[in-house]
């Protein structure tokens, strides 16, 4: 995974300069094959092992060193500014299977003009090898970098009695995913849908109906989490992944997302 | 008609009125002077003199200014052919005249061998064997001078070689080989080494299924479970053999390879024994000026794991293209039995523990060797193999 070392600063004082840190990242574990300058940042390629999917983020890589340096860890702050109604009464989140998913929040966001990102974005994304392509795509993916949560983005008016179902996919059910592949399903996948029928491969893939479009639209976050790694839910996601052949140009954050969160982390 | 009569008489002449019939013509041309080289090569010279002079002849066949065949083809085809055939025409002829390079007086010399005996002799020499077997067989006297059958002398593969120094240096200490099939089960190659199915490591190797629970086993790691099913603790092996992945060959890869795994397991094994033996092994390889460096790593049978590496053999450490400017190569990794794998080979975690290495044959014998493809050891070119 691509690592800016100016954004790990804003979550650990960094004063070793590159090279030191490259070295020593690989001697506590995260493998560091390169340095290299972009601009006024560094970018570190570091192998992140399996065992170690919390340091699939700038903010678990930020954690290891925060422990190696004995500095503070530094988390960021949140402002949130919250209008309008409760979200429960615009959209509603039902799970229907729990033993393949413990936890899916959302929130929604109106009125947005879906656009290209600002640059300060732009730049961070481009720096650690991933493409943007709209403020809100690009939103869910930086916050997948930074966290290591992976997010996704619906259009709330496509989402059908603005319901959203986290379930086991009814087999034969019809989805086509935003690479423009139609998806057979059967029973071992879990789906989000909405009312009517699925909108995502669940921790896969988004939908492409129900995908952000370029116009002025409320839509719904979601967060899809687990409080425990469940193995069926593991099983169920490995399964799908397998067996439904995913192009990695297709899915870039398909190994983000092969980890049943750990939301607690955070 | 043969190719002297063809070479003299026009392309109307001889039915060639296409790019076809003009490509088929110069392939016979080219093909007879190929025959009258090899020709001429099979025969050899009986003298310096004889050879000269008979390659000056099919030279002068050939080559002569005045009179000879490719002057003839330019008179003939070129120079008379139809004009929509001129380019093609020429273009054949070029290659022809390239092609005929082989047939200069110099270039011929260098390849009609000398032999005591030419074709001629040769078919009195034979006569003369034969009637020398039948005395031979009549119990008069053979010539006892002629040579006796030789063979051409063979040498161990490369990766032989070095799987075996590597055999000997663990010998020497005391550990014994093991082996394993290479055709394993889903269970021994995965599960039982603490790689379940619906952990993400399991995408770690790209592993070659015969069917959803046989595969061509990735690593040699499966027989550290079958040896210690059969022989129990303390135990010290090593384990050489083909492992097999789905990787697209390229110098730095090959769908079949070797690995070497070492595995010891006593009451009183610990993380030093590894990095002692692991030194020691690579001080024996290498030389005892090489130094090895242990860093963190991650193999779902070992805690803790580790990665070796020596420092670069090529610079010694200063930075080259070898070691990629670091002053150090990795070669292998290793750790401490996972005590959920020992539990899988019916030993008592609580009671033992254990080392494990693994080890790639060939990229050993590519560092050792100074060879940057490791598709060359799988060629069978003797070219390659006899320089070991």
């Amino acid at each position: 995974m691509k690592i800016s070392v100016n954004w790990l600063k804003e979550f650990v004082d960094v004063t070793s300069d590159p090279r030191q840190l490259k070295s020593d990242l690989t001697m506590i574990g995260l493998n560091t094959e390169s340095c290299a300058p972009v601009g006024d940042d560094w970018v570190l390629d570091v192998e992140v092992t399996t065992n170690r999917p919390d340091c699939l983020s700038h903010y678990g890589v930020a954690r290891e060193l925060a422990t190696l340096y004995r500095q503070p860890l530094k988390r960021g702050e949140v402002f949130l500014k919250e209008s309008g109604g409760p979200t429960s009464a615009a959209a509603t989140i039902e799970i229907a299977d729990p033993d393949l998913c413990a936890r899916y929040c959302g929130r929604i966001v109106q009125k947005v003009q879906v656009g290209p990102s600002p640059d300060w974005l732009v730049k961070r994304l481009e720096a650690i090898g991933q493409r943007p392509i709209n403020n809100v795509a690009d939103a869910t993916n930086y916050v997948l970098m930074e966290l290591g949560h992976p997010l996704h983005a619906f259009d709330w008016s496509r989402l059908r009695q603005h319901k959203i179902i986290v379930r086991r996919a009814k087999p034969g059910e019809p989805l086509r995913t935003l690479d423009g592949v139609d998806r057979p399903l059967t029973r071992d996948n879990l789906v989000i849908a909405d009312g009517e029928r699925p909108v995502a491969l669940a921790g896969v893939m988004g939908g492409e109906e129900s995908e952000i479009s370029r116009k002025l639209a409320p839509f719904c976050w979601r967060v899809r989490g687990s409080s425990r790694c469940r193995s069926a839910a593991r099983r169920s996601l490995r399964g799908c992944t397998r067996k439904l052949p995913i192009a990695s140009s297709g899915a870039p954050t398909l190994r983000w997302r092969r980890w049943p969160w750990i939301a607690s982390l955070i | 008609m043969t190719i002297d009569e063809k070479v003299r008489k026009t392309l109307a002449e001889l039915g060639a009125t296409d790019a076809a019939g003009v490509e088929a013509l110069f392939g016979e041309v080219r093909a007879a002077m190929e025959q009258e080289r090899s020709s001429l090569v099979a025969r050899g010279a009986s003298s310096e003199a004889e050879r000269d002079k008979l390659c000056k002849d099919l030279r002068d066949r050939w080559l002569a200014r005045k009179n000879g065949l490719l002057t003839q083809i330019d008179e003939h085809w070129l120079k008379l052919g139809a004009k929509e055939l001129k380019p093609i025409v020429g273009r054949q002829f070029n290659e022809l005249r390239k092609a005929s390079a082989g047939m200069e007086t110099n270039e011929l010399a260098q390849v009609v061998p000398l032999r005591k005996e030419t074709s001629a002799s040769m078919a009195q020499l034979s006569a003369q064997l034969e009637s020398d077997v039948i005395r031979a067989e009549r119990g008069d006297v053979s010539d006892l001078t002629l040579p006796g059958y030789r063979r051409p002398l063979g040498s161990l593969h490369p990766v032989t070689q070095m799987q075996r120094e590597i055999e000997e240096i663990f010998l020497n200490l005391g550990f014994w080989i093991e082996s394993g099939p290479e055709i394993e089960s889903v269970y021994y190659n995965f599960d039982a080494l603490n790689i379940p199915e619906s952990h993400p490591s399991r995408d770690d190797w790209d592993t070659l299924y015969i069917n959803s629970q046989t595969v061509l086993r990735t690593h040699t790691s499966p027989v550290q479970i079958r040896a210690m099913e059969k022989y129990g603790a303390p135990l010290y092996i090593i384990i050489p053999g083909k492992c097999y992945r789905h990787d697209n060959p390229d110098a730095s890869h090959s769908p079949m390879f070797h690995q070497v795994e070492g595995l010891a397991i006593a009451s009183d094994i610990t993380f030093a024994d590894l990095k002692g033996t692991l030194d020691f092994f690579a001080k024996k390889l290498f030389g005892e000026k090489v130094q090895t460096r242990f860093q963190p790593s991650f193999f779902p049978f070992t805690e803790p794991s580790g990665e070796v590496a020596i420092s670069c053999i090529f610079c010694g450490g200063e930075g080259c293209r070898v070691c990629k400017e670091s002053g150090w190569i990795e070669v292998m990794g290793c750790g401490m039995v996972h005590p959920q794998v020992l539990r899988n080979g019916g030993i008592d975690p609580e009671k033992f523990s254990g080392w494990a290495f693994g080890l790639g044959v060939d990229r050993f014998a590519m560092l050792k060797y100074d060879i940057n493809d490791i598709q060359l050891f799988f060629q069978s070119d003797v070219r390659f193999l006899e320089q070991f």
